[in-house]
């Protein structure tokens, strides 16, 4: 007897927990009493029909048929599509017959299949159909056992395609972009990226599809993806800005400042802050280039000072850039705020180390700040201006009519001078001129198709001139007349031409002057350079998968230098007295300082997920009329193909740094001298442990070779080592932070013989714990808490007596540095509210620094005599109440 | 502009900016209750080869307890020329000290008498009792060596330098071992009570001072023209007079002036030195006060500054004690260059 067929079970996709149609499913019924068949409705869907076939005792041929009626399904939960088939990627329609039995009551008894399939089709399908529940047969009209068959129909179930659209190089949601997903047969999915940059396409069958995505500010970009049956899949797809700088339509990314690790694709280590983090972090005071003092392996600098030191290196061993172009300093007065305001600023690229080879002349690490370009996605005026109690500062940008050019214009000056004067003449200090600072910038810029064009005007000008009339006891030099002045300018030329998709072109040169212009007493420093820089590149993509980055770095500064002061003592060893009170030492020198070099990078990229860059620096310095040869090698290896990310890098290089010209000084250095080496060590891991959250650990090594010491030439050696870890929640809606512990030591020896003790800024433990939190309504509220080894110190005691200038000479204990001051801790907390208008906005905040109101000890303090001694402490509990507005 | 923000802050963190670290409070060094050497002054304090040189100090014994009498001793070598003039490689070995250092024996003792002078190892050989056998006294004089001025590695102007060094010790004077893994800059003498005890800084202090050698430079001590208290010239024999604070707080005692004038004639170009700017660069000169009772308002004046000329407002606050209490008041001038003059003079407290 055939079958007769009923319909449409339900099937549960393997990888949902939601029950999905799955086509037609036939319930065949067998009975050996019922000689003709009869259409039953399917009790859970009406479609379909089923024959019912008896099985049960004979029934007398005399007597009139019986009635059949065949079992009626009342509940059917359906087949789940099995995972084992998903996982062999059965892409054919598969059918599974079940024989039922049925009792009287309506339940199955017992379900097994009729021929067995495979791929857990058959344990899908009798599971499935042991859950039946039937309105049993009946034969005239009494209930009756039956078995009927039940076949299921598994279709490859559907596919789905989601994931996230973000920014590169800080993976920052992008909104509105349109991502389509074409079939291979032109079938077009479109949708739009949600707030957080999501997009999902269910239901897709299975098969290749290309994913094509534009946005906005954005270079469109593409990807294909092949998804198998029943399989989904996310995908992140990064968007480059187009022409690299073209700013996106929206205010928070028209104030986007990101200040990241290694800069793609020549990193080691890449860390993202974002702009919000560099404004809410308490205690930075929104000042873009103090957060680079949270990240892993920066040691916390004394008070307030704006000194970088980077994995146990001199603060003089970081180079600060302003678009690859050296500039001398980067804080007004050495840490008061950043001689480029946050505004300006587009990026800050940091290398802690293993840096690319197109950085040198430096041991530490680098620090290249990206200034925005004034490009105006909508074509239209922008301006800001700010006041508070240290400075006010204005900026404007834009369009310049229809010529494609576009410019910005930015200055600032302090006023804090008004309110300093008198307290310095309380001090009974004569002012001539009280502390003050300008900065200002200039940009011009054009973009073509392929090529950017843009000249830059940038400076700093530090002033104060004092009279100190109460004279130190111990140090009476340190009476008279005190100026200072730091000034530098730049006049900046940046071309970048992209000639084809293989070959990029960029060259940046400028010049300017740097001036420094101190007296204390009798003694004086002044300097005044005029620095021309060049740097240029070319990148030539060689294969699919080598590309090639050769580039020259000149430096060629003429000097002009007249200094009177003392001969520094020598490391190790106490000075010969109160230091502006011995025999000066004179020189007036004009000189220049000329040092090119030369660099080659290749980018290889063997197979997926990797990066390796090998490169060679070549540097000439004409000071010391030596050569260095730095070889650096970098890689990176991601492990997993998808989300969540794991990746392992490391690298390797040797670093030079010339004397500083000072050391070179025909009266103040020494001849024969040779550029200080190092050679950084790297390897670490990082791991995604949620979309928001990533894990980072780094161990590095620096051996120091060949470091400058006075009197004693190259003789100097030191050595850091340490591990930098960082956990970080990156900002959503409502949350960002990171807890970042670095553990390090750095030593040096003046000689191979000296005993090595530990470095001026070595910190052992250092600790930042920082996160915001939006809480609705406008608030936000932020705290940052900092546990950090105390700083070093050189104990003194009671020692000589001065008698030509009436002071003590303390004995210095040896060797120096040899006891640490207490733990630092300290606790910052910020509180933000925001009231929004119609017109605009209005932001209140109170940051209040050192919160718990810890003495922290940065020193110690002694009496005249040192014979008593107490810790001189930092900063007390200091709150600061701000207001902005913005219409 | 379609997009004007503005902002207000008040924030007092610049502010602290350049205050970052708070100290503790001690005694100021012008508060005098020890033994303590104030100063030295050569009669020439640039000296030419083959002259002699005098030199004086100013010290004084403000102890309450005197059992143990103050002893002003000389150690009687001039160190001549040590390794980046550093005065603690005097008492460094010979291949520590430099190639130019040099011990010479002082046998012109002035006031004191040499006769017994003992050889520098044997002075500095640890566990002899010095006392007796070092010239002693405010005044000791040496002659400048013949060969004193030498040329320097980074200056083009040769000089000599001598240094001598001198010990108010109220007690026994002893040279101690070196700690060998101590450094350069050790004390090398100490002194010692009856019973073998080393005495507090209280008890003693070792001075240095150093007499430069030029072929041509002169320099002359600087002068002091006037004392005023209270806009008053004051008899230095006399001393000055002040009511007792009557004040329950030291700080809100009377503040009185006290004035040293120095004549513009010792305010003395220096040979050779210029400004940045090319401008002749002359001395600079303060002024220190010390004083056993009262406070000053600050240890030391600028009088003069090396391009600025004299300090107007130079005087300082002087606040009488709180008792009734006869004391004395040091007040020492020095040049930027070695040069030295002081005045002294007792206070009575009514």
């Amino acid at each position: 007897m055939p079958p007769l067929l009923g319909s449409n079970t339900r099937m549960r996709h393997p990888l949902t927990t939601k029950p999905r149609k799955n086509g037609a499913v036939l319930l065949v019924c067998s009975a050996v009493l019922v000689a003709k068949g009869a259409h039953a409705q399917d009790s859970n869907t009406g479609q379909g029909g089923v024959v019912v076939p008896a099985k049960e005792a004979p029934v007398a041929a005399t007597k009139a048929p019986p009635v059949i009626v065949p079992p009626q399904i009342k509940s059917d939960k359906g087949a789940e599509y099995p995972a084992v088939a998903v996982a062999a990627k059965v892409k054919e329609t598969v059918d599974v017959v079940v024989v039922v039995d049925v009792d009287k009551s309506g339940a199955v008894t017992k379900a097994r299949v009729e021929t067995a399939v495979g791929n857990g089709f058959d344990e899908s399908a009798v599971a499935a159909a042991e859950q039946l529940v039937f309105e049993p047969a009946t034969r005239d009209g009494v209930p009756i056992a039956a078995r009927v068959k039940h076949r299921y129909t598994f279709a490859p179930p559907a596919s789905r395609i989601s994931g996230k659209i973000v920014t590169e190089g800080r993976d920052a949601a992008i909104a509105g972009a349109t991502v389509s997903v074409v079939a291979a047969d032109g079938t077009m999915h479109n949708v739009t990226t949600a707030a957080d940059g999501a997009f999902a396409i269910p239901d897709l069958p299975f098969g290749s599809y290309r994913l094509e995505v534009s946005a906005s500010g954005f270079a469109a970009t593409s990807s294909t993806q092949q998804v198998e049956p029943g399989e989904s899949i996310e995908v992140v797809l990064r968007m480059a800005r187009e022409n690299a700088k073209v700013i996106a339509p929206t205010d928070e990314v028209l104030d986007e400042v990101r200040v990241t690790g290694k800069r793609p694709p020549r990193e080691v280590t890449k860390r993202t802050l974002e702009q919000r983090e560099l404004t809410r972090i308490p205690g930075t005071n929104g000042d873009a280039l103090r957060a680079i003092q949270n990240l892993p392996g920066v040691a916390r600098p004394p008070g307030l000072a704006g000194l970088l030191i980077v994995r146990g290196s001199a603060p003089n061993d970081t180079n600060v850039f302003v678009d690859g172009t050296l500039i001398p300093l980067v804080y007004h007065f050495g840490g008061l705020s950043s001689v480029i305001p946050t505004e300006m600023l587009d990026k800050i690229d940091f290398y802690p180390g293993n840096f690319s080879a197109m950085y040198g002349r430096v041991t530490g690490g680098v620090v290249d700040v990206g200034v925005k370009d004034p490009v105006s996605a909508d074509k239209k005026l922008h301006g800001m201006v700010q006041v508070d109690l240290i400075d006010a500062r204005a900026m404007a940008r834009g369009p310049i009519g229809d010529t494609g050019w576009n410019f910005a214009l930015a200055g600032r000056r302090s006023y804090f001078d008004v309110w300093l004067k008198p307290v310095l003449e309380a001090a009974d200090a004569g002012v001539t001129t009280a502390p003050v600072y300008y900065d200002y910038q200039a940009i011009l810029h054009r973009e073509w198709k392929n090529q950017s064009l843009r000249f830059m005007f940038f400076g700093s000008d530090d002033r104060l001139r004092i009279l100190i009339k109460s004279v130190n006891g111990s140090e009476p030099g340190l009476g008279g007349g005190l100026a200072f002045g730091t000034a530098f300018y730049r006049f900046q030329a940046r071309y970048t031409n992209k000639f084809s998709d293989d070959t990029e072109f960029k060259i940046t040169a400028a010049v300017g002057k740097d001036a420094i212009d101190f007296n204390i007493g009798q003694n004086y420093f002044r300097l005044d350079t005029v620095p021309i820089t060049v740097r240029t590149e070319l990148s030539q993509k060689l294969a699919s998968s080598v590309k090639n980055n050769f580039g020259l770095d000149m430096l060629y500064a003429p000097y002009d230098v007249d200094i009177r002061l003392p001969a520094p003592p020598k490391p190790g060893e106490p000075p010969a007295g109160p230091f502006l009170s011995r025999p000066s030492l004179v020189v007036s020198d004009s000189d220049s300082l000329y040092r090119p070099a030369l660099y080659d990078e290749v980018e290889l990229t063997p197979w997926r997920g990797s990066r390796i860059i090998t490169g060679v620096r070549l540097d000439y310095a004409k000071d010391t009329k030596s050569w260095d040869v730095g070889p650096r090698f970098a890689m990176r290896q991601d492990l997993t193909k998808e989300f969540p990310r794991t990746t392992i890098k490391g690298g390797v290089g040797q670093f030079a740094q010339p004397p500083q010209p000072q050391e070179t000084n025909r009266i103040f250095g020494q001849s024969g001298l040779t550029s200080n080496r190092a050679t950084h060590y790297g390897l670490g891991a990082e791991q995604e442990l949620t979309r928001n959250v990533e894990v980072s650990v780094e161990g590095f090594y620096k051996q120091l070779d060949n470091l400058v010491v006075a009197g004693s030439g190259n003789s100097g050696v030191g050595r850091v080592a340490g591990v930098e870890t960082l956990l970080r929640y990156k900002p959503d809606s409502r949350f960002f932070g990171f807890l970042a512990y670095t553990l390090s030591r750095s030593t040096r020896r003046p000689t191979p013989e000296s005993p090595e003790y530990l470095f001026q800024y070595d910190q052992t433990h250092i600790l930042t714990a920082l996160g915001s939190y939006r809480l609705g309504r406008g608030w936000e509220f932020g705290a940052r808490y900092r546990l950090i080894s105390g700083s070093m110190t050189t104990p003194q005691s009671y020692g000589f007596y001065d008698l030509n200038v009436g002071s003590y000479l303390a004995l210095s204990s040896y060797p120096p540095n040899s006891v640490r001051n207490p733990m630092f801790h300290q606790l910052d907390l910020r509180i933000d509210k925001t009231w929004t208008y119609s017109w605009g906005k209005i932001g209140a905040y109170l940051d209040v620094l050192n919160v718990y109101n810890q003495g922290n000890p940065e020193g110690v303090s002694y009496n005249y005599n040192s014979t008593l001694s107490t810790r001189a402490t930092g900063l007390p509990i200091l709150p600061s109440l701000g207001l902005r507005g913005e219409l | 502009m379609k997009r004007f923000a503005f902002g207000l802050s008040f924030s007092a963190l610049a502010a602290l900016a350049g205050a970052a670290c708070v100290g503790g409070t001690f005694d100021p060094q012008s508060k005098v209750d020890s033994v303590r050497l104030f100063a030295s002054r050569a009669d020439k304090p640039y000296a030419r080869p083959g002259e002699t040189v005098t030199i004086d100090v100013l010290a004084t014994d403000a102890r309450k307890d005197k059992t143990r009498p103050l002893k002003i001793l000389w150690i009687p070598f001039t160190c001549m020329n040590p390794r980046d003039d550093l005065y603690y490689l005097c008492f460094a070995p010979p291949e520590v000290r430099g190639d130019a250092g040099e011990i010479l024996p002082t046998f012109d003792a002035g006031t004191s008498t040499a006769a017994d002078v003992p050889n520098a190892s044997a002075l500095f050989r640890p566990g002899i009792d010095l006392s007796s056998l070092l010239p002693s006294g405010p005044r000791f004089s040496f002659t400048m060596p013949a060969n004193a001025i030498q040329a320097r590695q980074n200056s083009d102007t040769p000089y000599g330098i001598a240094i001598t060094f001198v010990i108010a010790c109220a007690g026994r004077v002893e040279t101690v071992e070196p700690d060998e893994e101590g450094g350069l800059q050790q004390v090398p003498i100490a002194c010692f009570d009856e019973n073998n005890n080393r005495l507090p800084a209280s008890d003693y202090v070792l001075g240095v001072t150093r007499v430069y050698a030029y072929e041509k430079r002169i320099n002359t001590n600087p002068q002091i023209s006037n004392v005023t208290f209270e806009g008053n010239p004051i008899d230095v024999v006399k001393g000055i007079e002040v009511d007792r604070c009557t004040e329950e707080k030291k700080e809100d005692c009377p503040k009185l002036k006290l004035d040293v004038s120095v004549p513009e004639s010792s305010w003395e170009i220096q040979d050779d030195a210029t400004t940045a700017n090319g401008d002749p660069l002359r001395e600079q000169i303060w002024v220190t006060y010390y004083g056993s009772t009262g406070i000053f308002g600050s240890d030391a004046r600028l009088l003069y500054d090396s391009t600025g000329g004299r300090i107007e407002g130079s005087e300082i606050e002087y606040q009488a004690p709180q008792i009734y209490e006869d004391g004395h008041i040091w007040a020492v001038v020095h040049d930027n260059r070695g040069g030295a003059e002081w005045v002294d003079f007792p206070v009575h407290v009514k």
